[in-house]
C-alpha cells in the first residue's frame, strides 16, 4: 500500500514538473512571439543599433500651422538617448535619457536640471515621444485581438514604473503589422493622447514616416511628429554621461 | 540722461558678428540681454541700509554674448547700472580640448557643482547660490570620464595675491541617485559631498555638505587683538573651520505646480547669539546716537556692513511654490533668516510671461516685514525684459 502510494506520488510529481514545464514554455515561447512583434514594428521606426534621427515637430490649430521645431536624435542600445534641440528658438538645448531617468541642459545654464518624461516638448509631443523610439524596449504584449480581417488590436503594458505611459493600445495590419493608431494612458488610467501613423514604402521595406498626435480636449489642436530621416550612427559612449554634455556643444 | 548708446553699438556688432559666427561651420553664439528697472522704498528699521524712508529707481542693463567654435568659448559682457558709466567684463574665456586620453579646460570658466538653490556648498568654482553673479576664475582642469562617473582634477591660476585652490573631484549618476565628492585644499584642507535622490516622478531630495578649514567668519567678540570686521565694532573676522549644509526637496504637483523647500547651516554667518548681542548693542547705540548723530552714522556703517554680507545668518530657510500654466510662471517666494527663535522673513512675488520665444518680462515684488530684527527695509519693485538669441 505504501508503495503504490510512494509510486503515485512520483507520478504525480513527475506530471506537475512536466505540466510546469510545459506551461514556461508556453508561456516563453508567447512572450518571445509578443517581443518579436513589437521588434517588427520598432523595425519600421529605427533600426537596431545606434541610429540619427531627424525629427521635425509641428503644431496645427485648426489645420494652419502654428509652430514647428527640429530635433536631432541619438538613440543608442539600453534604452538611451540623447535629444539635441536644432531650432533656432531652442538652440543648444539637450535632453538626456537613460532608462527613465532625463536630463535637461539649458545653453546658459552650468547644471543639468532632472525633468520627466511628460514635460511638454511643443505641442502635445513630450520629451518622452521623442526620446523613446523603441516599444520593444519599453513594453509587453498583454493581449492580441483581431479586430477585423485586416487589422489586430495589440494591449501593451509598461515594463518599468517610469514610462510616461503605463498602457498603450496599438492597432496594427494583421499581415505586415504596420501601425495603425495607438490610445497613450497615463499611470492614473486616463487617456493622455491619441496617435495616428503615416507610412511611406521604401526599399527596405515599409517606414514610418510620421505620428500624428491628437489633443482629447483641444480637439482642434495636432502635433505632428516626422521623423525626415534615420541612420546608423556610432554614438561615443561619452554622450550619455550627464557632465560630458554640460562641457560640450554638440 | 541714461546712457544706451554703448549697449546699442554692443548690439549692432552683435547683428553683425552673428551672421559671421554662423559662417564658421561649428562657431555658435547667443546672446542674452536684460533690462530692468527697480524702484525701492527703504523703510526705517533699525538696520536701515541707507537714510530712512527714502525711495530711489534705478535701471540697469546687462548684455552677454557667448561665441564657441572649436572648444573656444569667449563671454564678454557689458553691465550698466542707473548713471554709472557702461563697465565691460570679460567673463569667461577658455578652451575645451582633448590631450593625451584626458579632457582639458583652460581659461576662465565658471563651474556649478551643486543640487541646491539657496546655499551651494559644493560650488567651489562657481555662484554660491541661484541667480547670484560670479566672476570666474582663471583655472586649469582635466577630466576622465568613466561610464556614468566623471573625475576631476585642477588648480585655480590666481594672478594676484591669494591661495591656489586645488582639487579633486568624483561625480556619479547612478539611475535616481546623482552623487559627488570633492577634497581640496586652498587656506586649509576642505572637503564635501552630496547627493540628490529622485524618489519619485514628482518628488526630490538633495542634502550636500562641506567642511571648510581655516574659513573666513564672523563673531563677536570683545578680543581688540582679532581682525575688527569694520572700524572699531564688536564684529570681527575670524579664520575658523566650519561646516556647510544644504537640505532641500522638490516637489512636482499636477497642474505645473511644484512647491520647493531647502534649509541652510552655514556656521560662516552670524549665529543667533551673535545676532542677539547686534540687538543689544542697537539699542545701546540707538539711545547715544540722539544726543550724537556721528555715532549714529557710525552705527549704521558697520550694521549695514555686517546686514550686506552674505550669508546674513547662520541657518535660512527657503519656502518656495511655482505654478505654470502655458507661457506664464507664477512664483511666491519666503526666506526666513534665523537670527532670532522667530525668523525674519523676506517675501517676494514674481510673474514671468513668455512674449515670445526667448523674450521673457517679469514682474518681482519684494518686500521686508517690520516685525524683524532688520527693522522695515521696505520694499522693491522690479520689471525687467529678457531677451535671448543664438544660432
Amino acid at each position: 500500500m505504501s508503495e503504490l502510494t510512494a509510486q503515485n506520488r512520483q507520478l504525480w510529481r513527475a506530471g506537475t514538473a512536466v505540466l510546469i514545464t510545459l506551461v514556461t514554455a508556453l508561456g516563453v515561447t508567447l512572450q518571445s512571439a509578443h517581443a518579436d512583434l513589437l521588434a517588427t514594428i520598432d523595425q519600421m521606426r529605427i533600426s537596431e543599433g545606434g541610429v540619427r534621427v531627424m525629427t521635425e515637430v509641428k503644431l496645427f490649430e485648426s489645420g494652419e500651422l502654428k509652430s514647428q521645431r527640429l530635433y536631432e536624435v541619438f538613440a543608442g542600445s539600453e534604452r538611451r538617448s540623447l535629444v539635441l534641440f536644432r531650432s533656432e528658438a531652442e538652440a543648444g538645448q539637450k535632453v538626456l535619457m537613460l532608462d527613465d531617468q532625463y536630463y535637461l541642459f539649458m545653453p546658459n545654464s552650468r547644471r543639468q536640471i532632472r525633468i520627466t518624461p511628460m514635460q511638454k516638448l511643443l505641442g502635445d509631443a513630450a520629451t518622452g515621444d521623442i526620446s523613446s523610439l523603441r516599444w520593444s524596449e519599453d513594453y509587453r504584449v498583454e493581449s492580441q485581438i483581431p479586430m477585423d480581417s485586416n487589422r489586430l488590436h495589440l494591449e501593451l503594458s509598461a515594463q518599468r514604473h517610469g514610462l510616461s505611459y503605463q498602457r498603450v493600445e496599438l492597432e496594427v495590419e494583421q499581415d505586415s503589422l504596420i501601425p495603425l493608431a495607438a490610445t497613450f494612458y497615463l499611470p492614473s488610467g486616463r487617456v493622455a493622447k491619441t496617435a495616428t501613423f503615416e507610412m511611406v514604402e521604401e526599399d527596405a521595406g515599409p517606414r514610418l514616416r510620421a505620428m500624428t498626435l491628437h489633443d482629447r480636449i483641444q480637439t482642434r489642436q495636432i502635433t505632428e511628429v516626422s521623423y525626415l530621416s534615420v541612420e546608423p550612427w556610432e554614438i561615443p559612449e561619452r554622450w550619455f554621461n550627464p557632465a560630458f554634455l554640460l562641457r560640450n556643444n554638440l | 540722461m541714461y546712457r544706451c548708446e554703448p549697449i546699442i553699438g554692443f548690439l549692432l556688432l552683435t547683428a553683425s558678428l552673428g551672421p559671421l559666427a554662423s559662417l564658421a561651420h561649428s562657431a555658435q553664439w547667443r546672446l542674452d540681454y536684460e533690462m530692468s528697472a527697480v524702484h525701492r522704498q527703504q523703510g526705517s528699521g533699525a538696520l536701515a541700509i541707507s537714510n530712512p524712508d527714502e525711495t530711489a529707481s534705478t535701471r540697469s542693463q546687462k548684455l552677454d554674448l557667448m561665441l564657441s567654435d572649436r572648444g573656444f568659448t569667449v563671454i564678454p559682457g557689458l553691465r550698466q547700472e542707473g548713471e554709472e558709466p557702461v563697465r565691460f567684463d570679460l567673463r569667461e574665456a577658455y578652451l575645451d580640448t582633448r590631450l593625451a586620453g584626458l579632457e582639458w579646460s583652460i581659461g576662465r570658466k565658471v563651474l556649478e557643482w551643486d543640487y541646491g538653490f539657496l546655499s551651494r556648498p559644493l560650488s567651489w568654482l562657481g555662484p554660491n547660490q541661484e541667480g547670484a553673479e560670479y566672476s570666474a576664475e582663471t583655472l586649469l582642469l582635466a577630466e576622465h570620464y568613466q561610464g556614468m562617473t566623471v573625475w576631476q582634477s585642477g588648480c585655480t591660476v590666481r594672478l594676484y595675491d591669494a591661495d591656489e585652490l586645488c582639487l579633486v573631484r568624483v561625480e556619479g549618476f547612478s539611475g535616481h541617485v546623482d552623487w559627488q565628492m570633492l577634497g581640496g585644499y586652498e587656506a586649509g584642507w576642505r572637503f564635501g559631498a552630496g547627493g540628490q535622490w529622485i524618489a519619485t516622478d514628482a518628488l526630490a531630495l538633495r542634502l550636500t555638505g562641506s567642511w571648510v578649514q581655516n574659513q573666513q567668519q564672523l563673531g563677536w567678540s570683545a578680543n581688540a587683538s582679532e581682525a575688527p570686521f569694520y572700524s572699531s565694532t564688536p564684529l570681527h573676522q575670524q579664520e575658523a573651520s566650519g561646516f556647510r549644509w544644504n537640505l532641500g526637496t522638490t516637489l512636482t504637483l499636477p497642474m505645473n505646480v511644484e512647491l520647493m523647500a531647502e534649509h541652510s547651516w552655514d556656521e560662516s554667518g552670524l549665529s543667533h547669539k551673535s545676532w542677539q548681542q547686534i540687538r543689544d548693542q542697537v539699542v545701546q547705540l540707538n539711545d547715544e546716537a540722539a544726543s550724537d548723530p556721528g555715532l549714529y552714522a557710525q552705527n549704521l556703517g558697520w550694521l549695514s556692513a555686517a546686514a550686506g554680507r552674505e550669508p546674513l545668518s547662520e541657518h535660512r530657510t527657503l519656502l518656495r511654490a511655482q505654478y505654470q500654466p502655458a507661457d506664464w510662471q507664477l512664483e511666491a517666494l519666503a526666506l526666513l533668516l534665523w537670527t532670532d527663535t522667530r525668523p525674519d522673513r523676506i517675501d517676494q512675488l514674481r510673474l514671468t510671461y513668455t512674449a515670445l520665444p526667448l523674450t521673457d518680462l517679469e514682474l518681482r515684488w519684494r518686500h521686508y516685514p517690520r516685525d524683524s530684527i532688520l527693522g522695515e527695509l521696505g520694499q522693491e519693485w522690479r520689471f525687467s525684459l529678457q531677451v535671448s538669441t543664438g544660432g
